[in-house]
């Protein structure tokens, strides 16, 4: 049986693409897509922490993180088409009015 | 024959993942976020927990991505993209934190990942529909109200955002 750290690292080599990219990219929708990896990445720490304890507490975690991702997502889609249609921008550079 | 399933598994993901942050066109990173949630899908799997991959991909490279791409394509994104690239100090800063997060992050788990004692036999039907709902209709009945309610406030919440009449 494979040791579940190989898993583990997976996860946080996931968790750190999704912090690079959302501390480099500017596009929001991107920036949206990083959040979805690093919780991807936590997920898979969970799993195998879950694995390796022989505990489910660690998957009934990653679906309420799963559903929480996805309402997350939602709104905020929601929001960035209304910044969009009303800004036409999705640069968040450019979304500054609420930096003051 | 697990180890080449996990490292097939592993190297789809990192390498979907880096393209995912890599690509200048969103519409490549969405399809290679789909590739990524896959890959971790299948992880899932192998971690014997065979629900959370099903509903990872159910939800996940399903719903989540289909949301994703209709966004994407509604917003007419090739007009509005910045071209020239300005690698400036916030950029080189942002860079520079996030790999040292990462760094330190590895370490970390490096050192950590000896601590919890290792269960080598599983009960058989570990991860399955049954055994999760168990604990998540005992246990965690209370936070599964809670969600409910969550994704009631995101229904309504999401239809006076988009559904506004100026």
């Amino acid at each position: 049986m494979l040791a579940a750290d190989q898993y583990l690292m997976v996860g946080v080599v996931l968790f750190g693409i999704g912090v690079i990219g959302f501390l480099t990219r500017r596009n929001v929708v991107v920036l949206l897509m990083c959040i979805e990896l690093m919780i991807n990445g936590a997920g898979l720490a969970f799993v195998s922490f879950c694995r390796q304890t022989g505990s489910l507490e660690g998957q009934v975690f990653v679906l309420f993180a799963m559903v929480i991702a996805s309402v997350e997502i939602a709104v905020g889609l929601s929001i960035v088409l209304l910044v969009f249609r009303n800004r036409a921008t999705l640069d968040v550079d450019e979304m500054e009015v609420l930096k003051w | 024959m697990e180890n080449l399933f996990f490292y097939i598994a592993a190297i789809l993901a990192v390498a979907s993942a880096g393209s995912v942050i890599l690509q200048r066109k969103v519409m490549y990173s969405v399809l290679s976020l789909i590739v990524t949630l896959l890959a971790v899908a299948w992880m899932y799997a192998m971690l014997s927990a065979p629900f959370l991959a099903v509903v990872q991909v159910i939800l996940y490279a399903g719903a989540i991505m289909v949301l994703f791409l209709f966004v994407v394509m509604m917003l007419k994104y090739e007009k509005t993209e910045i071209q020239r690239f300005r690698p400036g100090l916030l950029w080189c800063t942002g860079l520079l934190v996030a790999v040292f997060f990462l760094m330190k992050l590895i370490y970390v788990i490096n050192r950590a990942s000896s601590l919890p004692p290792k269960v080598t036999t599983l009960p058989p039907d570990f991860g399955s529909i049954k055994s999760l709902g168990g604990v998540l209709y005992t246990q965690y009945l209370l936070p599964v109200e809670l969600t409910g309610i969550l994704l009631l406030v995101a229904v309504v919440g999401v239809a006076l955002l988009s559904g506004i009449k100026k």
